[in-house]
C-alpha cells in the first residue's frame, strides 16, 4: 500500500492524531500517518503496539476471555488509544485527541478498519525460525543488550558464535536459550 | 493507563524569561541540569554575594569550582573561571516537576545577578 | 555514641605510599559506581546461575566484611557489642551502602536495609524495563552477618543471612533474617592491607607524571570529603558511588573464573570478556562522568578535543579511585595505548590468595584500559556530552571495536610489573 493511499484513507475522520500500522508478528512498522504537526516517529512505537496487542491477546487466552473482536483502549493524558488486530497480518493504532467522544471513536475506528481491511495487503505468512525471533525479542528488551547474548552463552554453555546464527540450534539449545531469555527478562513466557 | 516517565537518555531543554536549561549528564531521573543565563554575571565576587544574600550556603571545598546549597536543598555549582553554572536538584523534589523547577531556579538565578 | 565522623573515609582512609592502592581500616578499598556494581553481580550470576552466585556474593561479602570490621571497630575504640554494631551500620551508610539496621545477637536475629546501594540502584537502572525475581544485596546480607560475628565475638563466617524481600523484586523494603549456619565454609587467610604491603615491589613514572599526579591528589582530596546523605548514598558525577572493599570484588571475579573453568570450560572466554566489560561500563560511567563534571573543569579545565589529556586524565581517575599506580608507558594517537601499574588492586589479590598466575588475570585492569583509549577517541569532549546507554551502545557494541587489548605483563605472573597494551585494530 502506498502512503497516499492511508491519507486518503483517513482523509475525513475528526479529531484523528495519528495512525500506525504494524506488520505481525515482527512488530515492524508497516505504514503510518500522523498530522504534520505531531513529532511523534512512527518507527520508535510501532513495535510496541504489536507487543502490547499480543500480550494482550495472551493474556486474554490465560483468562479464557480472549475473543477476536477484541481491541484495547488507553485513555492517557492527552490521547485516546485504540489498538485493534486487523486479520492476523497487521496491528492498527488509532490515536484520538483525548476529548473527543468515545461513541465517535468507536464508530470511526469501525469505519476505518473496514477501510483498512481493503486497501492492506495479505502479508505471505513467512514464519521464521523461533530461534531468531527469541534473539531479537532478547536484543529488544534487554537491559544490557551489548552483553545479553554473552549472558545467555554464559548461562547456556551454548557458544556465542552458535547464538549468532540461532536457526541452528538443537531442540534442547532452543529450550535452554528460551529458559535464559525468559529469565533475564523476568519473563514467565515469551510472547512471539 | 498514565504516560510513561520520560526516557533519561533524552535530551532536553527550556528557555524561559531569557534562561535556558539543559539537561546535564546524569542518569537519574533528569536531575541534573547545565544553565545558560542570558547575561552572565559581570563580577563574580559579586554574584557570590549576591548568592549568600538570597539564602544559598556557600559549602565551597576547590577554590575554583564553588559549591551552594540552595533553599530546598538543591545544589548549585558555579565555576567563575569558565562560567558555568551546573543546577543539582535535590532528590526528593518532584520528578513530574523537574523541568520547570530547573528553569525557575535559573530564572531566580538570573534576577540575582547584580546589574552594576 | 558516634564511632564514626560524617565521612567515614577522612581518618580511616589510607593511600599506600607510591602505589594509589587504597585501604580503609586495613582492608584493600576501592571506589566503583553502580553500574560497575550491577554489571559485575549479573556476571557472576551468569556464570554460576543465580543460587550460586549469590551464595558466593554473600560469602565474599561476609568474608571481607569481616576483615575490615574487625580493624574498624579497634580503630575506632568501639568495644561493646552495641558500639560494635553502630559503628559498622554508620560506616556502612558513610561508605554509600545505603542504611541497613542489624537487630541480631550471636543467635540471630533480622536486619532491615534502606536504599541499599545494589537493590535500590538496580531498581532505578532496570526496574522500569525488567522484572528481577531474586534478591539483589548479596553485599548487605554478608555485611550484616559479620557485623554479628565481630560484634558478638561469633566465629568468623558461622552467620548465614537471608534477603526474604528486597526492593529490587518490588517488596516495600529490603529485609533480612540472619542465623548461625550449619555448614560453615572452610576459612581461607584473609587479604588484608599487611599481605598486599608484603608483596609491593618498587614503583615507577611514566609519561604526564606531574600532570597525572597532580589531578589524582585533587581528586584525592576531594573525595576525601564525600560521604553518604540522609540515605547513606553518595551520588556524584552522574552515578551513585560506593566506597567498596576490593576483595569482594576480587573474590567474586577470580571465584567465578574458576568455578567456571571446572564447570565449563568453553565458557570461560565469555566470562573473561564480561569481566573486560566490567571494565569498559566503570570507565565508560565513572570517568566519563568525571570527565564530564564542572568540577573536572574547574580542576583541570575545559577539555582541549586533544585525546592525551583525556588519557592522562583517566590514568588519574584511576589512581584516585584506588586503582593502583596506572602510569602511561607510550601513547600514539589512533595506535597504541600502553598503561603500566607496579600493582593493580587486581594482580595483589590474585598473588595473596592464588599465588602465581599462569596468565595475566587483570581482567578490570585490561578492559578499563581499552576503554580509555576508547573515550579518549571517540568522545567529543568539547561538545556537550551526554553519556547515555544509547552512547555506550554505539561506543561498545556497535559492530566490532577499533581496539584490542593484551596483557604482556602481571606482577601476579612474577613479572616486575603489570602492563596492558591497546592497539588499533587498523594500525
Amino acid at each position: 500500500m502506498e502512503r497516499s493511499q492511508l491519507k486518503d484513507v483517513v482523509a475525513d475522520v475528526p479529531s484523528l492524531r495519528g495512525v500506525f500500522v504494524t506488520a505481525m508478528p515482527d512488530c515492524l512498522l508497516f505504514d503510518a500517518w500522523i498530522l504534520p504537526n505531531e513529532t511523534w516517529i512512527p518507527e520508535d512505537t510501532a513495535s510496541f503496539f504489536g507487543d502490547l496487542v499480543r500480550a494482550n491477546r495472551e493474556g486474554l487466552k490465560a483468562l479464557k476471555s480472549w475473543s477476536s473482536e477484541m481491541q484495547v483502549t488507553i485513555e492517557s493524558a492527552d490521547l485516546l488509544l485504540v489498538l485493534k488486530e486487523l486479520r492476523s497480518d497487521f496491528v492498527v493504532t488509532l490515536a484520538f485527541q483525548r476529548e473527543a467522544p468515545l461513541g465517535m471513536v468507536r464508530m470511526y475506528t469501525k469505519r476505518l478498519l473496514d477501510r483498512l481491511d481493503g486497501v492492506l495487503p495479505r502479508l505471505e505468512a513467512k514464519e521464521r525460525p523461533r530461534s531468531i525471533r527469541v534473539r531479537e525479542f532478547l536484543e529488544k528488551y534487554a537491559p544490557d543488550p551489548h552483553a545479553a547474548l554473552a549472558r545467555v552463552s554464559l548461562r547456556t554453555g551454548i557458544s556465542l558464535d552458535a547464538l549468532r546464527k540461532p536457526e541452528a540450534l538443537s531442540a534442547p539449545q532452543l529450550d535452554a536459550f528460551e529458559e535464559s531469555v525468559k529469565d533475564i527478562l523476568g519473563l514467565e513466557t515469551l510472547s512471539i | 493507563m498514565s504516560a510513561p516517565e520520560a526516557d533519561d537518555d533524552d535530551p532536553e531543554s527550556l528557555t524561559g524569561e531569557g534562561v535556558t536549561v539543559v539537561r546535564g549528564h546524569g542518569c537519574f531521573r533528569r536531575l541534573t541540569w547545565e544553565i545558560h543565563l542570558g547575561e552572565p554575571p559581570r563580577s563574580w565576587p559579586s554574584f557570590r554575594d549576591a548568592l549568600v544574600g538570597g539564602g544559598f550556603v556557600d559549602h565551597t571545598r576547590l577554590p575554583s569550582v564553588w559549591d551552594f546549597e540552595a533553599p530546598g536543598g538543591h545544589r548549585l555549582i558555579v565555576l567563575p573561571e569558565t562560567g558555568r553554572l551546573q543546577l543539582r536538584l535535590h532528590y526528593l523534589s518532584e520528578p513530574d516537576g523537574r523541568p520547570e523547577l530547573a528553569l525557575s531556579m535559573a530564572s531566580g538565578l538570573a534576577r540575582l545577578v547584580p546589574r552594576e | 555514641m558516634s564511632t564514626v565522623p560524617a565521612s567515614a573515609s577522612e581518618s580511616l582512609r589510607v593511600y599506600l605510599p607510591d602505589h594509589d592502592l587504597m585501604a580503609m581500616a586495613g582492608a584493600p578499598a576501592v571506589y566503583h559506581c553502580h553500574h560497575f556494581n550491577l554489571f559485575l553481580d549479573q556476571t557472576v550470576d551468569d556464570a554460576l546461575g543465580r543460587e550460586g552466585g549469590a551464595q558466593l556474593r554473600f560469602n565474599a561479602a561476609r568474608e571481607s566484611a569481616h576483615t575490615f570490621l574487625q580493624q574498624l571497630c579497634v580503630r575506632k575504640g568501639a568495644v561493646t557489642p552495641v558500639e560494635k554494631m553502630q559503628c559498622a551500620m554508620e560506616t556502612f551508610a558513610a561508605m554509600g551502602h545505603g542504611k541497613l539496621q542489624v537487630g541480631a545477637a550471636a543467635a540471630g536475629g533480622a536486619a532491615i536495609g534502606e536504599f541499599l546501594h545494589y537493590g535500590y540502584s538496580w531498581m532505578q537502572k532496570y526496574g522500569q524495563k525488567v522484572r528481577r525475581r531474586s534478591p539483589a544485596d548479596a553485599f548487605a546480607a554478608g555485611y550484616a552477618a559479620a557485623a554479628v560475628e565481630v560484634a558478638f565475638g561469633v566465629p568468623r563466617e558461622t552467620m548465614d543471612t537471608a534477603e526474604i524481600a528486597c526492593v529490587a523484586t518490588r517488596a516495600e523494603q529490603c529485609r533480612f533474617e540472619l542465623k548461625q549456619s550449619a555448614s560453615p565454609p572452610a576459612q581461607v587467610a584473609p587479604v588484608r592491607d599487611t599481605e598486599v604491603r608484603a608483596q609491593l615491589r618498587p614503583t615507577f613514572n611514566g609519561g604526564d607524571e606531574e600532570t597525572i599526579a597532580g589531578i589524582a591528589k585533587g581528586l584525592r582530596d576531594f573525595t576525601a570529603g564525600v560521604s553518604g546523605d540522609e540515605r547513606g548514598l553518595v551520588q556524584a558525577f552522574g552515578v551513585f558511588v560506593t566506597m567498596h572493599l576490593a576483595g569482594y570484588y576480587n573474590r567474586i571475579s577470580f571465584d567465578a573464573l574458576a568455578a567456571t573453568e571446572k564447570r565449563a570450560p568453553d565458557s570461560v572466554g565469555v566470562l573473561e570478556e564480561l569481566l573486560r566489560e566490567s571494565g569498559h561500563v566503570c570507565v565508560f560511567n565513572t570517568f566519563g562522568g568525571i570527565l564530564a563534571s564542572p568540577e573536572w573543569e574547574g580542576m583541570v579545565g575545559k577539555h582541549s578535543g586533544d585525546p592525551r589529556p583525556i588519557v592522562a586524565g583517566s590514568l588519574a581517575i584511576a589512581r584516585a579511585l584506588g586503582f593502583g599506580h596506572w602510569t602511561l608507558q607510550e601513547f600514539v594517537p589512533n595506535k597504541t595505548l600502553v598503561v603500566r601499574a607496579p600493582a593493580t588492586y587486581e594482580s595483589v589479590y590474585y598473588l595473596s590468595r592464588h599465588g602465581v598466575a599462569k596468565r595475566g588475570p587483570e581482567l578490570f585492569f585490561q578492559g578499563a584500559a581499552l576503554a580509555i583509549a576508547q573515550l579518549a577517541h571517540r568522545v567529543k569532549w568539547t561538545e556537550p556530552v551526554h553519556l547515555t546507554a544509547e552512547v555506550y551502545e554505539a561506543l561498545f557494541h556497535g559492530g566490532a571495536l577499533p581496539w584490542k587489548v593484551e596483557q604482556t605483563q602481571s606482577t601476579a605472573m612474577g613479572h616486575p610489573f603489570s602492563e596492558v597494551v591497546v592497539t588499533h585494530v587498523g594500525a
